[in-house]
């Protein structure tokens, strides 16, 4: 079914027979992977696959339905406009702002069709070969994916909103090992664009020669001490410690949250913004409508370190007085949208890396993070990081965990480099309740934090 | 030329609960299909998320043979059998009364706090048929209670969580109990005098992840696991035994057969012995690589080729029990902490309490938990309890003495 014949079943649809608010989303998705495991090919596959979900608004009570296919929706969403009505609850008037509209966003449709399988397959092969010559490289797993969706959603208020996306990713991972001494380590590049992924010969071999020095690496000193995160360290941190407060789900109903994320209070150093924007093309978190068929909002979360926004759905921008920021995601058409972010990333600021650097005495570099989560303390898990002494990158170390207090760290933010970096991948994702994984970018500059403390 | 054929299906009513009320209701019908075809040393995969004809994937699975993808091993030869560890159905109206009313009782009891969360049904069935005999069918059914909650002064999303997966009717009286328990010492914050008393894990992800990781066969093979140069030496302490259990009907645990159709004939596979490193893990793949036997333990998604994994791995109970141990520090939620390669860890507790003659005294808050692998399952082992967190439940506790320090 192409994307018209699905245009057509979605205005063909009566989304007005009984419910107080009815949408469907429906979702195309074509997906390509290969896998090389250890220099033998294990897996090639293409798959498209199209859904549906359904949800249907009554008395203060939302029903949901998913289906793989969408033969019958008119069937699915009467059955469950006629479940939704049994329940007595209290109405609210959450839908009276939404206006009728149509949007449509197709960057895509001619993009994925003159590669073929063999092509990058080709191309995949050739990266993973660059880790036979290194001799303590003793496990390989070399991938290509690609996604590409088509988004359609329609709602009983007459919003009919459609769009595409597109990624193609490569990842090299490789394991080096040395005796008892063994480190993981990947290289991957992401782009919308297949092009982007030649010529990558130099930057694995790099990857790869930097990977192997720390094998060797020695523990560091626990302690408390400065650090300089690389973007993609600093956007996980934006993420994790900082923006899923600002999904404003947990905020409903929760009197002290609000107090405590009262917007207009300083929540950070003056040279902290944190921004979330959905409509970046090109990035993993692409989402120019969110599955609301909201269109995507800049919203800065912090502003000059002070708290200005939040991320919303339409019930909790209703709850909480506020505008949609288009942030209902799901992670696809088997769940409901919540409140998610999209892209997700520190402002930059005016210093180089180089200035950054030279301002530490005795601290670490993190380079690169194998995981981070975020309740009142975060922690983040390093991969790659490195000491810094007398204001020079001096030698790798390998550190288990940096820990901090979430406020404390963002006010003992003190530089921001002058570039911005945002890391998006296909692979992995964010997770929230049951729906993992969502598609997200984050990123930053080069962020110099005062304190951490480290271990 | 060998052919496959495996579909998954998925009916599940979900509740979802937020700010303390029963927010939505959610019906999920879901069916993953793939057909895997192998031809003269070469395998073609089609598969699919959506309502798909088998003549459809068949032939998109021969049309990729094209791709030339090499192939190790040969399908697993079988007969037809059934595994149904089914639990008793509740249906959607029983759900929702039975999380209304728990709801009820936890705000009830708990004023202080806000719950948030859901509860499930869920109805599995898997379907694995092969051209040479293998026709396998595993049904499956689960009740979830998976409540998070926060106090109502705390800045946090959330405090931490309480869940627990049933079989048959949930004992409500017995969650909501040990739940509420949990509660009060959460709301008794107290300071952690004694720093050297023994740590109790309950369903800790990180540390087994280390054992699912570093048992993998072809890590070992290819001298790049932690247990490379340690196989066949005791290296843990001779309480300490590892097991991988694929079928246990008694606790529904349910995978018989591994991601390539291959049952194996023991459904208990010691992996450690009284300390001793036994075996890796092997799939079929990696079995006719290393010449190994394969060990019925790898998980293949639906549109993906298989990978080496445990099925449940189980820590032999060690006699130990609860009252032995006078005073502990009890973790419910590490996070954020990891391994290293050489076996060191430091994890940061998220959630403890200080357990003290039979019950929670309070919580304790800001500790980091250091050790390395080798001792906490060596000398500092302690041991797997007798107690479990629910009755009947198959996941036990285990103690283990951890360096804590205090402050994060």
């Amino acid at each position: 079914m192409d994307k018209n014949e699905i245009i057509k079943t979605l205005r063909e649809l009566d989304l007005n027979r009984g419910a107080q608010y009815a949408d469907v989303r429906i979702e195309k998705t074509s997906y390509a992977s290969i896998g090389i495991s250890n220099h033998e090919t294990t897996n090639a596959i293409e798959e498209v696959n199209v859904g549906a979900f359904i949800r249907v608004y009554n008395n203060g009570r939302w029903f949901y339905k998913s289906v793989s296919s969408i033969e019958n929706l008119q069937r699915e969403l009467d059955s469950l406009c006629s479940i939704s009505k049994t329940h007595k609850g209290i109405s609210l008037p959450i839908f009276d702002s939404i206006s009728p509209s149509v949007s449509e966003r197709f960057l895509y449709e001619s993009k994925t069709k003159a590669i073929s399988m063999a092509e990058k397959y080709s191309l995949l092969s050739s990266y993973d070969s660059l880790t036979k010559a290194n001799q303590k490289i003793k496990v390989t797993q070399s991938n290509y994916i690609e996604k590409k969706s088509e988004m359609f959603f329609a709602n009983s208020k007459n919003v009919l909103t459609n769009y595409d996306y597109l990624g193609y990713e490569i990842r090299i991972s490789y394991r080096f090992s040395d005796n008892d001494k063994n480190f993981n380590d990947m290289y991957s590049v992401y782009s919308d664009d297949f092009s982007k992924l030649l010529s990558k010969e130099k930057d694995i071999s790099d990857a790869l020669f930097e990977s192997e020095t720390f094998l060797y690496a020695n523990s560091c000193a626990p302690g408390v001490f400065p650090l300089i995160l690389s973007p993609s360290t600093a956007g996980v941190f934006a993420h994790e410690s900082f923006g899923h407060k600002s999904e404003s789900d947990f905020m409903i109903g929760d009197e002290n949250m609000k107090k405590e994320w009262a917007l207009g209070k300083r929540v950070g150093s003056e040279k902290l913004s944190i921004i979330d924007y959905g409509d970046i093309p090109g990035n993993s978190g692409y989402t120019p409508f969110d599955d609301e068929g909201t269109k995507s909002q800049k919203t800065y979360l912090i502003k000059d370190g002070i708290l200005t926004g939040r991320l919303h759905s339409l019930s909790t921008a209703f709850d909480l007085n506020e505008m949609p920021t288009g942030n209902g995601r799901a992670i696809n058409f088997e769940f409901q949208p919540i409140v998610r972010m999209t892209n997700t990333y520190i402002e930059k600021g005016t210093s180089t890396f180089n200035s950054l650097v030279s301002s530490i005495d005795n601290g670490y570099f993190i380079k690169s993070i194998k995981h981070g989560s975020g309740l009142s303390t975060f922690t983040i898990a390093p991969l790659k990081a490195y000491k810094i002494k007398s204001g020079k990158i001096t030698e790798p170390v390998k550190i288990n965990v940096i820990t901090g207090t979430i406020f404390e760290t963002l006010n003992d933010i003190e530089g921001l480099s002058d570039e911005l970096v945002l890391k998006s991948s296909l692979t992995g994702g964010c997770g929230k309740n049951e729906q993992y994984p969502l598609r997200v970018s984050f990123g930053g500059p080069f962020v110099f934090v005062k304190k951490m403390n480290v271990s | 030329m060998d052919k496959e054929y495996f579909k998954s299906k998925i009916d599940a009513a979900n509740i979802s609960i937020a700010n303390s009320e029963i927010e939505s209701v959610r019906n999920k019908k879901r069916e993953r299909s793939s057909v895997r075809v192998f031809d003269r040393g070469y395998i073609g995969i089609s598969a699919s998320m959506s309502s798909s004809k088998t003549e459809v994937l068949e032939k998109k699975a021969v049309e990729s043979l094209s791709l030339r993808v090499p192939v190790q091993f040969s399908l697993p030869a079988g007969t037809k059998r059934t595994w149904d560890v089914s639990g008793g159905v509740i249906s959607e109206e029983t759900l929702l009364r039975v999380t209304d009313e728990m709801l009820a009782s936890l705000k009830k009891s708990n004023p202080d706090f806000i719950f948030s969360g859901n509860t499930e049904f869920s109805k599995a069935e898997e379907h694995l048929e092969n051209s040479l005999g293998a026709d396998y069918t595993v049904r499956s059914s689960y009740i979830l209670l998976q409540i998070m909650f926060k106090h109502k002064n705390s800045a946090s999303i959330m405090d931490g969580g309480f869940a627990n997966v049933y079989y048959d009717y949930p004992d409500m009286d017995e969650f909501i109990s040990k739940f509420s328990q949990h509660l009060d010492a959460f709301n008794n914050v107290i300071p952690l005098e004694d720093d050297s008393i023994p740590v109790i894990f309950w369903q800790d992800p990180t540390i087994m992840s280390f054992f699912a990781r570093h048992l993998n066969g072809e890590l070992i093979e290819l001298k790049s696991s932690y247990f490379s140069s340690k196989m066949n030496t005791k290296f843990f302490s001779d309480k300490f035994s590892l097991y991988d259990i694929n079928y246990d009907p008694e606790h529904h645990i349910a995978n018989p057969f591994d991601g390539d159709g291959y049952a194996r004939e023991k459904h208990i596979l010691p992996l450690i012995e009284d300390g001793k490193i036994l075996t890796g893990m092997y799939d079929l793949r990696r079995a006719s690589i290393y010449k190994r036997l394969p060990t019925g333990t790898s998980t293949r998604p639906y549109n993906k080729s298989s990978e080496i994994y445990p099925n449940y791995l189980y820590a032999k109970e060690t006699g130990v029990s609860l009252n032995d141990l006078k005073r502990a520090l009890f973790v419910l939620i590490t996070s954020g902490g990891d391994f290293q390669d050489d076996g060191s860890i430091s994890l940061p507790v998220q959630l403890g309490y200080l357990y003290e003659d039979g019950e929670m005294k309070g919580r304790v808050q800001e500790l980091m938990l250091n050790n390395t692998i080798e001792k906490m399952f060596g000398i500092d082992y302690i041991g797997s309890l007798k107690e479990t967190m629910f009755k009947g439940d198959f996941e036990k506790f285990f103690a283990v003495n951890m360096n804590i320090q205090k402050g994060l």
